[in-house]
């Protein structure tokens, strides 16, 4: 009414709304403004100006990375820029988790402060972050933090997008991990915001609703609200929606097929790859939870038709092996691999291009859009007949053959294998849709190996559970075999070894195998010799085959021999027909006397693995053998006791050869297991004493004294422990245990009988040798109880005594009575020795024999004692009485010595030795090393039964100084559990050789591991330690020697 | 506007590739190729069809070469150096590098041997090549101001692409020839969802689906190996460049795994210079070689050696890729002349034959013996094995299907293929994708017609200001929404009957309408025609300086008297603003509503409120811009104060 334009006012600009204020120097950008200034710095004058205005870096933050919680604080609410943001990074770095709760609520209540008056948008993600940390935290209370986050952050029209998106993944991460009953009013706040115009933003509310259902009607709606999102015009959007769709499965949840299935199935088209390749990871999830749902499908010929759910997925990932994108392709082949219960017919499927389609309505007609594997057979068998027809006919097929091609028009052959099937049918067949047609061939041919090595895993997967697929399989993953990428090859050979049980190989099949011997990578042909073990070799040529195959290998690459002799062994343990080749291989002629082979031959010892270890099957191939394998046995089974049985002489021929056999008096046959337990048991009760109190026992000998009878029974006890070591495989690390322990109980008994009354310096020897010898028993073998490792300690702690007092009396000798107090030095192995000893007794809660307390103390007295006067001075008085004492101290010492009972040591469980088998390098040249040069060598070992790797080292000895090489973890090539294969190259260069000539040089490498002395102690390893503080242990591997000219 | 396709060579045929196609009021030549068949004129494309008058400068915009086979580039120096086409020409960086080699190698062969005259020299295949601008995968090159082309990897040989043309709103992708399995050197072709208006695609192999790969490599291995055991020679007839170089390395790591140690050949120096460009475009093989020609460059043959022709004659086992790869002449032919009685040999054709040539003169009966016509004069007896392996690469149907799929065109016509297989091919297509498909012969127009639709370029800040007003607008009416559902749900609770539930079902449904994402959104702007220009849709504050006509601004000012009659409701003078100012937060909660003094309100920073306590008189200023926010105020006014009128 009273509306009247009173003032025209012309404007020219726009007019808009007013900015919020800038921020001059936003931390993130002051970098930049440095480098661009120094890069131009010749025409820097005005830069430098600029310089001086904006300071690039604060000088300082006043903020240091260890300053008190208190100060943190202050600096979030500080003026400057930086220093807030520091004080952000540095408490969640250095301050979180939080130790108190009232360091939480005021940390809490800082951040929320600053939150409200911050200005700096990037400073509020931060923040905002802080939160999130601090809402995760025990001491936190987290609802009211989430309460803060939707009311006053999310509700606040002028939060930044950046802010609101912060929050919703802080409130995202708080859901997921603590179990909160806010569910209802964040999905009610957030609900809103999935209009938001941000995709982000969209998205993280999509990711939320993920984690929040806990109801079912709360489902229903969010399952609602996530299936209407998987039509959001952005990608990330629908990506989300369906992650959040998966998320729901995996927590339980039961959602409804029908209203999700088809939406869901829409996506598998979308234009973006990350989008299909969720959706195809949720479809998989159907297809695993409600595999037999039936679902009506409309087909070709606007038919209804019904199949299971579990099929249709799978059809739809194998259609999404065709995918553009190589990450959807990957993850389908992957998936093809754990999809459970699929219909055999459709499995089948995707080993063949045929096509099987609903012809009419009398049946299913088969046609085939072919492989050749399939095919060939029979078009073969068309040739064959061919060529049994008459001349006269085949003129006659000529001349119609030529008709046919006078007619025919078209110019294009269709290749040899491949089929036109153009001719076939009028159908229609989609060749788009084409289901699982096809999907691994499609999938071995993929041009990235990642998808190839996917469908080869896929396809173990599912011959693993299903025989008849498993048998077309081999065909594909035997022509794997020659792929381009070497990891490829190797992931099909050990997939072929995974189903081996379950197939047959067929002879052609095995051929191409084989032929993958050649390779030059190591790791394929040892892939390749474990594949061999598994696989079931159908008649003697495929035997035969295989045998040549390997000795050829054999010859190729020397080192891959303990890898061939352990194939061989296995091979030949299982397969029966050995006996058809066994002259063929041995190269015997009954028309002529066979020259006797050469027993370090390593071609022979591999015929001979292969004879010998098929004989305990089947005895008549031993009548087959030249006579000379007896001697040749005896040598292998020493030489390579892996490889090679004990005793394959059945009981029949026993009496012939016992001539070898060591020990008459036990006339047990050590065959079976038990046999061999109980011969250990025996054994063992001769050193102990059986429980009915057999008085004969080494040990009832040792406790009266007579060491006269001793050694007798004692070289027994040996012999039969040698014996068993030698026999039994499972039983051998016990009884070499019980070898050294007896060694042990030696040098003992020798130090009781003979100390003191022979010269000092074998008495150092001895005790050292003690020492090292229970080092050894530590070190090598894996498994040991803690009883045996607190005697162990007692033995060192005893070597450590003898050791202490040779010291002593050589200290004593010169002159008893002028000679100064003991140098302290003397005690200080004994006592920690002592300390180590107590530790581990304390640390497993086991008591200190009397005994042994008793001798500790009184060390451990004297010690102090002496340090007491040591610090009195009272040099005269304290020599006298320092004489007395000490002659006590050794008096004592002695007796403890003399009196001293080793425990009974028993090996309850089973223990491992530590092996090492290393082989000898090929060239039996000597190396020449020129002018100091570094030379190459290559070790090739096994190492067996290691636990950790990390204290192995190379050992390399030559002109009597040695040397440590460190092994770098890439170069142990796990075979077994704790047990690897080393091949790697050290370069050693030798000092300059003095003289003018060359001289040669013998150079050894062995492998140590490194022992801690002390295990409590901390484990840095560096070599200035190694002496003090570590215990070389060699590996007892054969040494590796060189022969260097120098 | 739509689009015009010609195909001047390959149409319903294979060989001399030539697809003229007209985007809009650009002509685009695709491929200028060679026939193998033929020996007089029809061998080029009949360029007449272009212009009478061979004003073909003005005509064509550009040509675009695929790759490096003759029969796609072999008719370019004669198009340019003896028909006269100046404009740009397009092929990719390895392309333009093999193309002189292979034309000088053919015109050799039809000069010097065959004594042609009136033929392309030297000199012109390198003045032709100095117009070839070479174009990167993946990358976009503006033509001009409206046809621009971007290159796909398409596999089949070395620098082999597919090409995306547009022009305005209309597209067109030419395929060349491609390969969608990936093979030893090769990767497979690749192109994004660019939803052409017309795709191009070869079908050489319309109507064929391959065996799998490996075993065909296997096949291929094992004949070989047999023949060279039992002392035979082994003939594979290749073109030097392209396939053989798979075949070369599919034997060499043979022979390297089986320790033989027969002889291969590989015929003149070709190879040579052949292995030197796949060395030097490693990148454009696939992943294998480039993951691992660091150690070792998989081009660098052990076993292969170049051959001589007096070796044809030595005795002994031999494996020999001579070119050209139809045995229609060179070496191959001759060779296989020396070779071709005796029993014992073997001819691998490992790829295609064109009709005319003795390979495929061959491969029509493979069968057994028999008498082939080499040339007029001379006739062969053929005793050796005849085989045809399937190296070759090209698409097979699936492939085709595939790329269809990958592309999704709204159109498709078939090129470089057979009749028959293309008709069958076509039907599938329209059926499987239901998009209309063609297959027309050389010289034969297809007009195709593209949905007429108008683009309108809307500005950023328009865009991005209407989403956020109706998203906003959605969220709210959504809140509201749910605080009816809320205070429904408690009416329901109080009532408790049955007949709820039917009332509730209405209710729902606009409720679960709105948690669906918005698709679709109404803009208000100003559209904007200018020049030649797209239409533009802008905001009015854009529009302005767009079109640069000045803004203008217009502030009014509205006095409004309270009438006082009406004491008893309104209390004091003072509260008439303090009411307004509360009636106004209720109204617009979120935005910013400030109170500068006693007497003055303002809302937005914008609309000025001012409240004369004594006159009982509000005055309130606003400008044009904010004529909605007004009206509300007004509104709100007319109600609190205005029934006393």
């Amino acid at each position: 009414m009273n509306k009247s334009p009173i003032n025209t006012n012309i404007q020219s600009g726009s007019g808009t709304t007013t900015t919020t204020t800038t921020i001059t120097t936003a931390p993130t950008a002051t970098p930049k403004k440095s480098t661009s200034s120094l890069s131009f710095s010749s025409t820097s004058v005005n830069n430098t100006a600029q310089q001086q205005q904006q300071p690039i870096y604060p000088p300082t933050s006043n903020i240091t990375q260890f300053a008190p919680f208190d100060q943190y604080l202050l600096a979030l609410t500080s003026q400057d820029h930086r220093t807030r943001v520091e004080a952000i990074l540095y408490l969640q770095s250095y301050h979180l988790p939080l130790n108190n709760q009232e360091n939480g609520f005021d940390l809490v209540y800082t951040v929320k402060k600053q939150l409200s008056s911050e200005q700096d948008k990037n400073i509020r993600v931060q923040l905002v972050g802080l939160l999130k940390s601090l809402a995760l935290d025990p001491f936190v209370e987290s609802t009211s933090i989430i309460h803060y986050l939707l009311s006053t952050v999310i509700k606040n029209v002028h939060t930044s997008k950046k802010v609101i998106c912060a929050s919703l993944i802080a409130i995202r991460s708080v859901v997921q991990s603590k179990n909160l009953k806010l569910s209802l009013l964040i999905s009610s706040s957030i609900q809103p915001l999935l209009n938001h115009p941000n995709p982000l933003i969209r998205k993280e509310c999509i990711l939320i609703f993920g984690h929040l259902v806990k109801t079912s009607e709360e489902l229903d709606e969010i399952q609602m609200i996530l299936v209407n999102f998987l039509r959001d015009p952005d990608f990330r959007v629908r990506e989300a929606s369906l992650r959040s769709l998966s998320l729901l499965f995996y927590r339980c949840h039961n959602l409804s097929i029908n209203k999700i299935y088809q939406q869901a199935t829409l996506l598998l088209v979308d234009s973006f790859e990350q989008v299909r390749l969720e959706c195809i990871k949720l479809l998989w999830i159907f297809s695993n939870v409600f595999p037999n749902h039936i679902l009506g499908t409309i087909n070709d010929r606007k038919k209804s038709d019904k199949i299971r759910l579990v099929d249709d997925v799978f059809k739809k990932i194998c259609n999404a092996v065709n995918d553009p994108s190589v990450v959807v392709r990957n993850c389908a082949c992957k998936l093809l691999g754990c999809i459970y219960d699929v219909s055999l017919h459709y499995l089948i499927q995707t080993l063949s291009k045929e096509i099987l389609f609903d012809h009419d309505n009398k049946g299913r007609k088969k046609f085939q859009i072919g492989h050749s594997r399939y095919s060939n057979a029979g078009k073969n068998q068309k040739q064959q007949q061919q060529q049994v027809l008459s001349p006269l006919q085949q003129q006659l097929q000529q001349q119609q053959h030529q008709q046919q091609q006078q007619q025919q028009y078209t110019t294009i052959q269709v290749p040899e294998g491949d089929i036109d099937f153009m001719a076939s049918t009028d159908s229609s067949l989609s060749l788009v849709d084409a289901g699982a047609t096809g999907a691994f061939i499609q999938g071995l041919e993929d041009e990235f190996y990642e998808v190839r090595s996917s469908a080869i895993d896929s396809m173990c997967e599912l011959s693993l559970r299903n025989n008849e697929f498993a048998q077309k399989n081999i065909d594909f993953l035997v022509d794997i075999f020659t792929d381009e990428i070497e990891s490829v090859r190797i992931n099909s050979i050990n997939s072929l070894r995974k189903i081996g049980k379950t197939i047959t190989i067929k002879e052609d099949q095995l051929h191409i195998i084989l032929a993958s011997l050649d390779n030059s990578s190591q790791a394929e042909r040892q892939a390749i010799h474990r594949l061999l073990t598994t696989i079931h070799l159908t008649n003697f040529s495929c035997l035969h085959a295989t045998v040549q195959a390997l000795l050829v290998n054999l010859q190729k690459y020397p080192r891959d021999m303990y890898s061939i002799f352990e194939c061989l062994y296995k091979v030949a343990t299982k397969n029966q027909f050995t006996e058809f080749i066994a002259e063929d291989l041995l190269r015997i002629d009954s028309k002529f006397a066979s020259v006797e082979p050469n027993m370090d031959d390593i071609f022979y010892v591999a015929i001979m693995i292969v004879i010998l270890n098929s004989a305990k099957n089947n005895n008549t191939i031993l009548s087959l053998l030249p006579p000379y394998w007896v001697q040749h046995h005896l040598y292998f089974k020493d030489k390579y006791p892996a490889y090679f049985q004990q005793n394959i002489i059945t009981t029949d021929t026993n009496n012939n050869v016992n001539n070898y056999s060591l020990n008459s008096t036990y006339e047990m046959k050590l065959k079976s297991q038990e046999d061999l337990t109980l011969f250990l048991k025996n054994t063992l009760s001769m050193l102990y004493g059986s429980n009915n109190g057999n008085d004969d026992s080494l040990y009832s000998l040792l406790k009266v004294g007579k060491f006269d009878q001793l050694s007798i029974l004692m070289e027994e006890i040996q012999r039969n422990l040698l014996r068993i070591s030698n026999i039994n495989r499972i039983l051998k690390p016990t009884s070499d245990f019980y070898l050294m322990f007896i060694k042990v109980l030696k040098i003992i008994i020798h130090i009781k009988k003979e100390l003191f009354s022979s010269s000092n310096s074998q008495q150092h020897i001895i005790a050292e040798k003690l020492i090292k010898t229970s080092f050894k028993m530590q070190g090598l073998f894996i498994g040991l109880d803690n009883k045996i490792q607190s005697i162990l300690y007692e033995i060192r702690l005893y070597g450590t005594i003898v050791l202490t007092i040779s010291k002593m009396l050589n200290l004593n000798d010169p002159s008893p009575f002028a000679s100064p107090p003991y140098p302290s030095n003397i005690f200080t192995n004994l006592q920690s020795s002592i300390n180590i000893y107590k530790t581990f007794f304390k640390d497993n809660l086991m008591t200190i024999p009397e005994k042994n307390q008793e001798i500790m103390d009184t060390i451990g007295n004297y010690i102090i004692e002496q340090q007491q006067s040591n610090i009195n001075q009272r040099p005269f008085k304290m020599q006298r009485t320092g004489i007395n004492t000490r002659q006590l101290l050794l008096d004592k010492l002695i007796i403890f010595l003399k009196e001293y009972q080793l425990p009974q040591l028993m090996i309850q469980n089973q223990i491992k030795k530590k092996v090492v088998n290393t082989l000898m390098p090929p060239f039996e040249k000597p190396i020449e090393s020129f002018d100091n040069l570094p030379i190459k060598l290559v070790i090739n070992a096994n190492i067996e039964n290691i636990s950790n790797v990390e204290y192995l080292y190379l050992q390399v000895n030559y002109l009597g100084k040695s040397q440590l090489y460190t092994i770098g973890s890439q170069y142990f090539v796990p075979i077994k559990p704790l047990s690897y294969s080393i091949c790697l190259p050290i370069y050693v260069s030798l000092p300059k050789s003095q003289k003018q000539n060359k001289e040669m040089v013998q150079l050894t490498v062995n492998i140590i591991e490194i022992v801690p002395i002390d295990p409590y102690s901390t484990k840095i390893l560096s070599f200035e330690h190694i002496n003090e503080h570590f215990k070389l242990v060699n590996l007892r591997g054969n040494r590796i020697s060189f022969n260097i000219i120098n | 506007m739509g689009i015009k396709v010609v195909p001047l060579g390959a149409g319903q045929d294979v060989g001399r590739s030539c697809v003229i196609v007209s985007i809009g009021n650009k002509n685009i030549m695709f491929d200028c190729g060679m026939h193998m068949g033929y020996h007089d004129e029809r061998r080029f494309p009949d360029f007449s069809f272009i212009s009478k008058t061979k004003q073909f400068t003005k005509t064509l915009d550009c040509i675009i070469i695929t790759h490096f086979h003759l029969d796609h580039c072999g008719a370019l120096p004669y198009f340019t150096e003896m028909c006269g086409y100046d404009g740009p020409i397009y092929m990719t960086l390895p392309t333009k590098a093999i193309v002189p080699i292979l034309l000088e190698d053919y015109r050799k062969i039809s000069v010097d041997r065959k004594g042609e005259t009136n033929f392309f020299t030297p000199q012109m295949i390198k003045d032709c090549m100095k117009k070839v601008i070479p174009i990167a995968l993946h990358q976009t090159i503006k033509v001009d101001d409206e046809l621009s082309i971007k290159a796909y990897y398409a596999g089949h040989v070395l620098g082999a692409a597919m090409f995306y043309a547009k022009v305005g709103e209309e597209s067109v992708v030419y395929t060349g020839d491609y390969n969608m399995t990936p093979d030893r050197h090769l990767g497979s072709a690749w192109i994004d969802q660019v939803r052409p208006n017309l795709l191009i695609t070869e079908t050489t192999y319309a109507t064929t689906i391959r065996d799998s790969k490996r075993g065909r490599e296997r096949d291929f291995l094992k004949r070989v190996h047999e023949c060279v055991e039992k002392g035979g020679k082994v003939l594979i007839p290749v073109f030097a460049l392209g396939r053989v170089q798979e075949l070369c390395i599919l034997i060499d790591s043979y022979w390297e795994q089986m320790n033989l140690n027969v002889p291969i050949y590989f015929s003149e120096g070709l190879a040579e210079k052949a292995n030197f460009y796949y060395k030097l475009f490693i990148t454009w093989t696939n992943q294998k070689i480039k993951q691992t020609f660091v150690k070792r460059n998989m081009f660098d043959f052990k076993h292969i050696k170049p051959f001589d022709r007096h070796l044809a004659d030595a005795p002994g086992p031999m494996v020999l890729f001579a070119t050209p790869g139809m045995l229609h002449a060179g070496a191959s032919l001759e060779v296989f002349k020396k070779w071709a009685p005796n029993e014992l040999n073997m001819t691998i054709i490992p790829g295609y034959c064109v009709v005319g040539t003795v390979g495929n003169k061959l491969l029509s009966n493979a069968g057994g013996p028999q008498m082939v016509e080499i040339d007029k004069k001379t006739t062969l007896e053929v005793k050796c094995k005849i085989h045809n392996l399937s190296f070759s690469a090209h698409a097979d149907a699936k492939g085709i299907m595939q790329l269809i799929k990958m592309s999704q065109p709204k159109n498709v016509l078939l090129v470089h293929g057979e009749k028959e297989k293309m008709r069958y091919l076509s039907d599938k297509i329209s059926k499987d994708f239901g998009v209309p498909c063609y297959f027309p012969a050389n010289g034969v127009t297809v007009n195709i017609e593209s949905s007429k639709l108008i683009p309108i370029d809307i500005s950023s800040k328009l865009l991005k200001r209407q989403i956020l007003e109706y998203s906003q607008a959605n969220s709210k009416q959504f809140e509201d929404q749910q605080q009816q559902q809320q205070t429904h749900q408690q009416q329901q609770k109080q009532d408790n009957s049955d007949e709820n539930i039917n009332n509730l079902d209405p209710d729902e449904q606009p409720f679960k309408k709105i948690r669906s994402p918005i698709t679709q959104l109404p803009i208000q702007g100003i559209l904007v025609a200018k020049d030649y220009q797209n239409l533009k849709l802008l905001d009015p504050s854009e529009a302005s300086s767009e079109l640069s006509i000045n803004n203008i601004n217009l502030n009014y000012i509205l006095n409004y008297k309270i009438q006082t009659n009406n004491k008893s409701t309104t209390t004091s003078a003072m509260d008439g603003l303090e009411i307004l100012q509360d009636r106004i937060t209720e109204l617009l909660p979120h935005d910013q509503i400030n109170r500068i003094n006693q007497s003055q309100l303002v809302i937005k920073n914008q609309v000025v409120i001012q409240f004369d306590k004594v006159q009982q008189q509000f005055t309130i200023r606003w400008s044009n811009h904010h004529e909605q926010l007004f009206s509300d105020i007004y509104k709100l006014l007319e109600k609190q104060f205005g029934e006393q009128l």
